[in-house]
Protein backbone atom coordinates (compact mmCIF):
# COMPACT_ATOMS: atom_id res chain seq x y z
CA UNK A 1 0.00 0.00 0.00
CA UNK A 2 1.53 2.90 -1.43
CA UNK A 3 0.95 5.42 2.15
CA UNK A 4 3.22 3.07 3.94
CA UNK A 5 5.93 2.70 1.10
CA UNK A 6 8.34 4.84 2.94
CA UNK A 7 7.48 2.95 6.55
CA UNK A 8 8.05 -0.68 4.77
CA UNK A 9 11.53 0.53 3.00
CA UNK A 10 12.42 1.65 6.64
CA UNK A 11 11.29 -1.40 7.98
CA UNK A 12 13.78 -3.10 5.60
CA UNK A 13 16.69 -1.38 6.40
CA UNK A 14 16.26 -1.82 9.87
CA UNK A 15 15.59 -5.34 9.48
CA UNK A 16 19.24 -5.16 7.65
CA UNK A 17 20.90 -3.71 10.92
CA UNK A 18 19.97 -6.08 12.70
CA UNK A 19 21.15 -8.68 10.81
CA UNK A 20 24.54 -7.03 10.26
CA UNK A 21 24.70 -6.25 13.84
CA UNK A 22 24.33 -9.90 14.02
CA UNK A 23 26.83 -10.88 11.85
CA UNK A 24 29.23 -7.91 14.22
CA UNK A 25 28.17 -9.88 17.29
CA UNK A 26 29.13 -12.64 15.98
CA UNK A 27 32.69 -11.71 14.95
CA UNK A 28 33.21 -10.53 18.55
CA UNK A 29 32.33 -13.64 19.93
CA UNK A 30 34.39 -15.35 18.03
CA UNK A 31 37.59 -13.77 18.46
CA UNK A 32 39.55 -16.27 20.02
CA UNK A 33 37.84 -19.34 17.82
CA UNK A 34 40.83 -21.37 16.74
CA UNK A 35 38.24 -23.82 15.45
CA UNK A 36 35.82 -22.69 12.90
CA UNK A 37 35.62 -25.43 10.40
CA UNK A 38 37.07 -28.36 9.42
CA UNK A 39 38.70 -28.37 6.62
CA UNK A 40 40.83 -31.78 5.36
CA UNK A 41 40.74 -32.94 9.03
CA UNK A 42 42.17 -29.74 10.08
CA UNK A 43 40.77 -26.67 12.17
CA UNK A 44 40.32 -23.87 10.44
CA UNK A 45 39.68 -20.87 12.49
CA UNK A 46 36.94 -18.77 12.52
CA UNK A 47 36.84 -16.51 9.97
CA UNK A 48 35.48 -13.08 9.87
CA UNK A 49 31.87 -12.33 7.87
CA UNK A 50 30.29 -9.19 6.70
CA UNK A 51 27.54 -8.47 5.00
CA UNK A 52 26.57 -7.57 1.35
CA UNK A 53 23.51 -5.64 0.89
CA UNK A 54 21.50 -4.57 -2.41
CA UNK A 55 18.42 -2.63 -3.23
CA UNK A 56 15.00 -4.86 -2.96
CA UNK A 57 13.70 -5.38 -6.49
CA UNK A 58 13.13 -8.86 -6.69
CA UNK A 59 9.51 -8.46 -5.45
CA UNK A 60 7.03 -9.60 -8.15
CA UNK A 61 5.12 -6.18 -7.11
CA UNK A 62 7.70 -3.80 -7.80
CA UNK A 63 8.52 -5.34 -11.24
CA UNK A 64 4.83 -5.14 -11.90
CA UNK A 65 4.12 -1.95 -11.00
CA UNK A 66 7.82 -0.80 -13.25
CA UNK A 67 6.22 -2.88 -16.09
CA UNK A 68 3.03 -0.58 -16.14
CA UNK A 69 4.93 2.61 -16.54
CA UNK A 70 4.10 3.79 -13.24
CA UNK A 71 7.32 5.44 -11.41
CA UNK A 72 10.02 4.04 -10.50
CA UNK A 73 8.86 1.64 -7.61
CA UNK A 74 11.07 2.85 -4.37
CA UNK A 75 12.45 -0.30 -2.66
CA UNK A 76 13.99 -1.19 0.14
CA UNK A 77 17.39 -2.86 1.31
CA UNK A 78 18.39 -6.55 1.36
CA UNK A 79 21.09 -8.59 2.64
CA UNK A 80 22.52 -10.32 -0.17
CA UNK A 81 24.75 -12.49 1.22
CA UNK A 82 26.77 -12.75 4.43
CA UNK A 83 30.39 -13.38 3.17
CA UNK A 84 33.91 -14.17 4.52
CA UNK A 85 36.59 -12.00 4.81
CA UNK A 86 39.60 -13.51 3.18
CA UNK A 87 42.40 -11.79 4.64
CA UNK A 88 45.04 -13.97 6.02
CA UNK A 89 45.00 -15.37 9.53
CA UNK A 90 47.12 -13.92 12.12
CA UNK A 91 49.85 -16.56 13.93
CA UNK A 92 50.53 -16.42 17.30
CA UNK A 93 53.17 -18.70 19.36
CA UNK A 94 51.43 -20.59 21.99
CA UNK A 95 53.35 -23.80 21.31
CA UNK A 96 51.09 -25.31 24.66
CA UNK A 97 48.24 -24.75 22.69
CA UNK A 98 46.07 -28.06 21.56
CA UNK A 99 45.53 -26.66 17.75
CA UNK A 100 49.33 -25.07 17.30
CA UNK A 101 51.27 -26.77 14.43
CA UNK A 102 54.48 -28.62 14.74
CA UNK A 103 56.20 -25.07 14.86
CA UNK A 104 54.33 -24.13 17.89
CA UNK A 105 52.07 -21.83 16.37
CA UNK A 106 48.01 -21.31 16.07
CA UNK A 107 46.26 -19.55 14.02
CA UNK A 108 44.18 -16.88 15.01
CA UNK A 109 40.48 -15.73 13.18
CA UNK A 110 40.98 -12.83 11.12
CA UNK A 111 39.09 -10.77 13.34
CA UNK A 112 40.42 -6.74 14.55
CA UNK A 113 38.15 -5.91 17.59
CA UNK A 114 38.74 -2.64 16.53
CA UNK A 115 37.18 -2.85 13.10
CA UNK A 116 34.08 -4.68 15.01
CA UNK A 117 33.62 -1.95 17.24
CA UNK A 118 33.55 0.68 14.47
CA UNK A 119 30.90 -1.97 12.51
CA UNK A 120 28.89 -2.09 15.94
CA UNK A 121 28.86 1.97 16.05
CA UNK A 122 28.32 2.18 12.81
CA UNK A 123 25.53 -0.44 12.97
CA UNK A 124 23.59 0.94 15.90
CA UNK A 125 24.07 4.75 14.31
CA UNK A 126 22.27 3.45 10.75
CA UNK A 127 19.45 1.48 12.75
CA UNK A 128 18.82 5.16 14.37
CA UNK A 129 19.18 7.04 11.56
CA UNK A 130 16.17 4.20 9.54
CA UNK A 131 14.10 4.65 13.46
CA UNK A 132 14.55 8.08 12.59
CA UNK A 133 13.26 8.25 9.26
CA UNK A 134 10.65 5.86 10.39
CA UNK A 135 9.42 8.93 12.57
CA UNK A 136 9.55 11.56 10.28
CA UNK A 137 6.92 9.83 7.53
CA UNK A 138 4.74 8.73 10.58
CA UNK A 139 4.56 12.21 11.82
CA UNK A 140 4.10 13.41 8.10
CA UNK A 141 0.95 11.12 7.58
CA UNK A 142 -0.28 12.21 10.81
CA UNK A 143 0.48 16.07 9.93
CA UNK A 144 -1.65 15.09 6.70
CA UNK A 145 -4.55 13.92 8.94
CA UNK A 146 -4.47 17.66 10.69
CA UNK A 147 -5.11 19.73 7.25
CA UNK A 148 -8.33 21.51 7.68
CA UNK A 149 -8.18 21.25 11.33
CA UNK B 1 -4.08 -2.65 5.06
CA UNK B 2 -6.15 -0.42 2.42
CA UNK B 3 -7.28 3.07 3.15
CA UNK B 4 -8.08 3.56 -1.16
CA UNK B 5 -11.81 2.64 0.15
CA UNK B 6 -11.60 6.51 0.80
CA UNK B 7 -11.69 6.86 -3.12
CA UNK B 8 -15.04 5.88 -2.86
CA UNK B 9 -15.99 8.87 -0.97
CA UNK B 10 -16.45 10.04 -4.67
CA UNK B 11 -19.51 7.49 -5.34
CA UNK B 12 -20.95 8.94 -2.21
CA UNK B 13 -20.70 12.89 -3.10
CA UNK B 14 -21.80 12.03 -6.45
CA UNK B 15 -25.62 11.25 -5.69
CA UNK B 16 -25.82 14.55 -3.43
CA UNK B 17 -23.83 16.46 -6.07
CA UNK B 18 -24.68 15.59 -9.52
CA UNK B 19 -27.97 14.03 -10.22
CA UNK B 20 -31.08 15.28 -8.48
CA UNK B 21 -32.68 12.03 -8.94
CA UNK B 22 -30.76 10.44 -6.64
CA UNK B 23 -32.46 9.57 -3.49
CA UNK B 24 -31.03 10.04 0.50
CA UNK B 25 -31.99 6.00 1.02
CA UNK B 26 -29.26 5.57 -2.14
CA UNK B 27 -26.89 8.24 -0.56
CA UNK B 28 -27.46 6.27 2.92
CA UNK B 29 -26.45 3.08 1.23
CA UNK B 30 -23.55 4.08 -0.46
CA UNK B 31 -22.36 5.96 2.70
CA UNK B 32 -23.07 2.67 5.03
CA UNK B 33 -21.31 0.24 2.77
CA UNK B 34 -18.22 3.06 2.33
CA UNK B 35 -18.07 3.21 5.91
CA UNK B 36 -18.43 -0.59 6.61
CA UNK B 37 -15.52 -1.17 4.16
CA UNK B 38 -13.29 1.03 5.55
CA UNK B 39 -13.88 0.12 9.19
CA UNK B 40 -13.16 -3.40 7.66
CA UNK B 41 -10.17 -2.57 6.46
CA UNK B 42 -8.86 -0.73 9.85
CA UNK B 43 -9.65 -3.39 11.73
CA UNK B 44 -7.61 -5.36 9.75
CA UNK B 45 -4.28 -3.56 10.11
CA UNK B 46 -5.65 -3.95 14.21
CA UNK B 47 -5.68 -7.92 13.73
CA UNK B 48 -2.48 -7.46 12.06
CA UNK B 49 -0.81 -5.90 14.92
CA UNK B 50 -2.13 -8.34 16.97
CA UNK B 51 -1.05 -11.35 15.37
CA UNK B 52 2.41 -9.52 15.25
CA UNK B 53 2.09 -8.87 18.89
CA UNK B 54 1.26 -12.21 19.47
CA UNK B 55 3.93 -13.53 17.49
CA UNK B 56 6.75 -11.51 19.20
CA UNK B 57 5.39 -12.66 22.40
CA UNK B 58 5.47 -16.31 21.95
CA UNK B 59 8.92 -16.08 20.37
CA UNK B 60 8.44 -16.57 16.98
CA UNK B 61 10.91 -15.26 14.54
CA UNK B 62 9.84 -11.61 14.47
CA UNK B 63 11.52 -8.61 15.09
CA UNK B 64 10.63 -5.97 17.86
CA UNK B 65 10.41 -3.35 15.11
CA UNK B 66 8.29 -5.12 12.65
CA UNK B 67 5.67 -5.41 15.67
CA UNK B 68 5.73 -1.45 16.46
CA UNK B 69 6.02 -0.78 12.79
CA UNK B 70 2.85 -2.97 12.19
CA UNK B 71 1.09 -1.38 15.14
CA UNK B 72 1.71 2.48 14.05
CA UNK B 73 0.07 1.49 10.68
CA UNK B 74 -2.79 0.18 12.55
CA UNK B 75 -2.62 3.31 14.21
CA UNK B 76 -2.17 6.11 11.72
CA UNK B 77 -5.06 3.83 9.63
CA UNK B 78 -7.04 3.80 12.66
CA UNK B 79 -6.87 7.66 12.96
CA UNK B 80 -7.42 8.13 9.65
CA UNK B 81 -10.64 6.75 9.38
CA UNK B 82 -11.83 8.79 12.72
CA UNK B 83 -10.88 11.83 10.98
CA UNK B 84 -12.57 10.56 7.87
CA UNK B 85 -15.30 9.98 10.08
CA UNK B 86 -15.33 13.19 12.01
CA UNK B 87 -15.37 15.21 8.63
CA UNK B 88 -18.77 13.25 7.56
CA UNK B 89 -20.53 13.49 10.58
CA UNK B 90 -19.91 17.41 10.96
CA UNK B 91 -20.94 18.05 7.28
CA UNK B 92 -23.88 16.04 8.33
CA UNK B 93 -24.49 18.43 11.23
CA UNK B 94 -23.90 21.21 8.92
CA UNK B 95 -26.85 20.09 6.45
CA UNK B 96 -28.75 19.86 9.85
CA UNK B 97 -28.22 22.87 11.12
CA UNK B 98 -29.47 24.60 7.75
CA UNK B 99 -32.42 26.91 7.94
CA UNK B 100 -35.17 26.31 5.76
Amino acid sequence: MSIFNGMNVSASALTAQRLRMDVVSANIANAETTRGKLVDGEWQPYQRKMVVMEPNQSSFASHLSKAMGSNEAINGVKVRAIIEDQTPFKLVYQPEHPDANEDGYIQLPNVDPLKEMIDLIGTTRSYEANVTALDAHKNMLLKALEIGR
Amino acid sequence: MNVSGLQNLHSIMKPINTSPSAKPYEGQKAFSAWLNESIKNVNQAQIQSQIATEKFVRGENIQLHDVMITAQKASVSLQTTVEIRNKVIESYQEIMRMQV
